[in-house]
């Protein structure tokens, strides 16, 4: 099986990501609500988080226009395409309208493994919500497939 | 609306059927700052070997947090959600949302449910699943 994981790579486990700061605003969440097909009763949605923060990521980089999605912050992998396979969301507060939540990231894994057309990366990022007050909201852990 | 949820192990949630189509995919993309165009863009996802655009996932986990929210209403407390996605749901198909109540914990103020739930195909196989824990609030009692 060739060799995706190198030892350089494996030093990145671990590694944290520049935290964000970002509002929850009433526009973005009925913009939320809206794109997901349900009327917006006041509240959050929980899915909504996994975008919060989104507009201050990166640039889409590579040639099919990347996620601008916060949980996928840019890896150094060898690898020229990514997939969400997996999701894992632990729920605290309920976040509000008006709140404004650091996010706070880390590469918390990160595996070979053998793939139907051959090795593949698995990733899994870690994102701590939190309020400015130190509240926990929520974490969120994506697991995505490099080939 | 109490006695219509389904508190018990082997109860099953009233399923939905869920399609995604461009512009609701478009949607997403300018609510969600993800503009990956597999999930839009019919002739990119052809390229990459598909037959058409792919919903994003991110729906998918909202389909089924609205499956919970809208079985167990606005009081209850969603305390965990894990999906798995096994196969892309390609826009315009339609997928059935649905669960079953696996496990039922008595807790001081609240019921602790543990929900299995599914989006599944017109062939019936499941295209992503997911666990989910989640608080009704009983007042002491079922």
């Amino acid at each position: 099986m060739a060799q995706l994981l190198t030892y350089e790579l494996a030093t990145l486990v671990g590694r944290t990501f520049p935290p964000l700061r970002a509002t929850i605003s009433e526009e973005a969440v009925r913009r939320y609500c809206r794109a997901i097909g349900r009327p917006w009763d006041g509240t959050v949605p929980w899915s909504f988080l996994a975008h919060l923060g989104a507009d201050q990521a990166a640039e889409p980089l590579g040639p099919e226009g990347l996620s601008g999605r916060p949980q996928l912050h840019p890896l150094p992998l060898p690898t020229a395409r990514r997939m969400v396979t997996a999701v894992a969301w632990e729920l605290g507060r309920r976040p509000q309208v008006g709140d404004t939540l650091l996010l706070e990231a880390r590469l918390a894994a990160l595996e070979q493994r053998e793939g139907r057309r051959g090795p593949i990366l698995l990733s899994v990022v870690e994102i701590t919500y939190t309020t400015l007050q130190g509240e926990w909201v929520a974490t969120q852990r994506s697991t995505c497939e490099h080939r | 609306m109490t006695a219509a949820r389904p508190l018990h192990p082997g109860a099953t949630l009233p399923g939905v059927t869920r399609r995604c189509d461009l512009l609701q995919a478009v949607r997403l993309a300018g609510a969600t700052e993800n503009y990956h165009r597999l999930h839009f863009d019919h002739a990119h996802a052809r390229a990459l070997g598909l037959p058409r655009a792919v919903v994003d996932p991110a729906l998918l986990l909202a389909w089924f947090e609205a499956l919970v929210a809208d079985t167990y209403g606005p009081t209850a407390r969603l305390r965990q959600l894990q999906a798995r996605f096994h196969r892309p749901v390609l826009l315009d198909e339609a997928v059935r949302c649905e669960g079953t109540v696996e496990q039922a914990v008595q807790l001081a103020d609240s019921l602790r449910l543990t929900l299995r739930l599914s989006l599944r195909d017109a062939a019936g196989r499941a295209r992503a699943e997911a666990t989910a824990a989640v608080e009704v609030p009983t007042g002491g009692g079922v």
